[in-house]
């Protein structure tokens, strides 16, 4: 291992920056260009002086200044980056301080070979040192130097021996603990039917549908003899194989789409265990790297969908905190499994903490299929308006009465609960199941709640709020009797101080 | 377990006020731009406002008043622990050794009564829930000193 403290002084980013920023920037500049594009008729050869005059005035030499006056220095201490061209910008971030050093190439940077580096630090946005762009070589440089400028703290600190344990974790290089090959990419893209794509696919379909050419003539037809008589004249029973092809298309097109979009971000994706960190890469037209430090981990998030429950592959998300603190905050959701067998990702959660997941949940309080039920009720009410108008009748809103009681069973069935000495794990969803691993000394801060119609059927709600809490992610316990509530609110509550005051004995 | 201070009852009353005068303007242009033009509305204009006027006058009333009555918090050995909610109730807890950092702030209408407000903050993102309200302003400077020996600095 080099001992000498590698440096970077005031070097510019790569010179292809001017074209990849020529190229983004592009898009803003082709309203105006457009607009004048349209009006061009009576512009004639002005029109074409004046696009000019706009690329040379205000975009090249915006992106020429800002090239020429930016460059970073990266020292044993602190990497310094100076900006500006008016005003003087000097932003020092100290190494120690940095947590995660990000290469991410789009598809441009894959073209010209250059790619962004971001160094994100414990504290907010606006701590963060951005490099866009510089040669692949060099980031990988930038990110060895701070990596090693790093250890060489920590190596000082301690003994000789461990210094020996890491010159090993050296030699090994990579030590690569989860990989997807090509197959597995596919395999997971075909079952993970996305809503969102699904959306997507849908108004596709219905963009696409349009291009008839002689659509509009038709309608003319239609319109003329009377849409009524139409109507009447086409077959129902072709109208219904129809809309039943177009539903299959939709799916099958958004299937497909998922499968691409799927191989497009997880190709090659690879888990790596570093000092303390998980590295993912992952990526086909755009390769990302990420770190995820352990230290900062909060919450392990195992998901899955039924079918991907039936096939038995799972997704594992791990949660990270930012600096946390009023504004600060930015937690983070990285995903460290995308799709593997329960006993992998078992392992890999193993590798991480010490977890053993039960086989059995405690249940929440079966009176939440009661509470599931008034909720489907009032949220089906504008739906039952439309089915009786259609159907011109009562009892077909009955149809709507065992789906709403699966429905209350199922999410009855699929919640559950299980507190131990040093986590905490929640299960919760039917159609997006989440298992929520929470340590215990992760936990910020406790709340239970009871809302008034949770009061009159005794029943109570556990909120576990960590420093990554990030929107929607949150478990909580809902709809468990009051007393066992108070019950797990008070444990967690003894488990938590115990934790941290065990930890100060220590310190 | 400690009360607030009753003076924020009146504060809490300002703020029904103000409300309830908001959603009657909201209502009195609802009705008389949109309801008013639907054929056959059965209600005279005024109706819906009215109806707001009276259910704000209630509320207004009623709920400072159980909002008191149901607000506890108490400073135990480990933890912060808050304890309120009328029609939803809610107990947090928050350790000492979690906390961030403490601001005392201040509106226009507690200022009237001399009140203010301790926010406490924890790494969590719910944390900016815990918010101690009605609290006489030396009062909230001596909690807040008092807390603040407890709080660390990297608390993830």
């Amino acid at each position: 291992m080099s001992q000498m403290a590698e440096q970077i002084s005031e070097k510019r980013l790569h010179p292809f920056t001017l074209l990849y920023r020529l190229i983004v920037t592009l898009p803003n500049a082709a309203l105006p260009i457009i607009f004048i594009l349209y009006s061009g008729d009576r512009g004639g050869d002005w029109v074409y002086i004046f696009i000019s005059l706009f690329l040379g005035f205000f975009i090249l030499p915006g992106i020429l200044l800002n090239y020429f006056y930016f460059d970073y220095t990266i020292t044993d201490q602190e990497v310094v980056i100076r900006s500006g061209v008016l005003s003087k910008k000097e932003r020092h971030i100290k190494i120690d301080r940095i947590q995660n050093v990000t290469i991410t190439q789009n598809f441009l940077h894959k073209l010209m070979r250059i790619a962004k580096v971001q160094l994100e630090t414990a504290g907010d946005a606006t701590t963060e040192g951005n490099l866009d762009s510089v040669s692949i070589a060099d980031s990988e440089k930038i990110r060895e130097i701070i990596r090693n400028h790093q250890h060489e703290k920590s190596t000082t600190k301690v003994t000789e021996d461990s210094h020996k344990v890491v010159e090993n974790l050296d030699e090994v290089k990579e030590n690569v603990i989860f990989s997807m090959s090509l197959w597995d990419t596919i395999k997971y893209g075909a079952v993970r039917f996305r809503p969102i794509v699904l959306v997507a696919s849908a108004w596709i379909f219905s963009m696409v549908s349009q291009f008839n050419p002689n659509w509009t003539d038709e309608l003319e037809v239609i319109l003329e003899s009377g849409y009524k008589d139409y109507i009447r004249q086409l077959d129902i029973f072709m109208l219904v194989v129809y809309a039943i092809a177009g539903v299959l298309l939709v799916l099958l097109l958004s299937w497909i789409i998922d499968i691409l979009l799927t191989v497009n971000t997880y190709y090659k994706f690879k888990l790596v265990s570093d000092k303390g960190k998980l590295m993912t890469s992952q990526g086909l037209f755009s390769s990302q790297k990420g770190a995820i430090p352990l230290k900062k981990l909060q919450m392990m998030v195992i998901k899955s969908n039924p079918i991907t429950r039936k096939l038995n592959f799972y997704r594992l998300d791990l949660q990270t905190a930012g600096f946390g603190g009023g504004d600060g905050t930015k937690a983070k959701s990285e995903t460290a499994i995308p799709f593997a067998k329960f006993t992998q990702v078992k392992e890999i959660i193993n590798k991480i903490r010490n977890v053993e997941l039960p086989e059995v949940f405690t249940k929440v309080s079966p009176k939440t299929i009661r509470r599931a039920v008034v909720k489907y009720l009032v949220f089906s009410i504008p739906f039952g308006v439309g089915l009786y108008f259609a159907f011109d009748s009562f009892w077909v809103l009955l149809t709507l009465v065992p789906i709403i009681g699966f429905g209350a069973f199922i999410r009855y069935q699929y919640r559950g609960y299980h507190v131990e000495d040093n986590q905490i794990i929640v299960k919760q969803g039917f159609w997006f199941q989440k298992i929520s691993i929470i340590p215990i000394e992760k936990i910020q801060t406790l709340h239970k709640r009871s809302s008034y119609f949770q009061r009159r059927l005794g029943l109570a709600t556990v909120e576990i709020d960590t420093a990554a809490t990030v929107y929607g992610s949150d478990a909580s316990i809902i709809d468990i009797d009051n007393n066992v509530a108070t019950e797990i609110f008070e444990e967690l509550n003894r488990l938590f101080i115990e934790d941290k005051n065990k930890g100060k004995v220590v310190k | 377990m400690m009360q607030l201070n009753p003076d924020v009852k009146s504060v809490w009353t300002i703020y029904y006020l103000r409300r309830t005068l908001f959603f009657i303007v909201i209502t009195l242009c609802l009705d008389y731009f949109a309801l008013s033009e639907i054929p056959k509305w059965p209600f005279f204009i005024g109706f819906t406002p009215l109806v707001v006027f009276f259910i704000g006058l209630i509320t207004t009333i009623v709920m400072p008043r159980l909002k008191y009555k149901y607000w506890f918090f108490e400073l135990r050995a480990d933890e912060l622990y808050l304890k309120r909610g009328v029609l939803t109730k809610i107990d947090s807890t928050a350790p000492y050794c979690r906390i961030q950092h403490i601001d005392i702030s201040q509106n226009v209408v507690e200022r009237l009564f001399n009140l203010s407000r301790l926010v406490i903050y924890t790494a969590g993102t719910k944390g900016a829930d815990l918010i101690i309200p009605g609290l006489p302003h030396y009062y909230a400077q001596e909690l807040q000193t008092k807390l603040k020996e407890y709080t660390v600095e990297d608390a993830v």
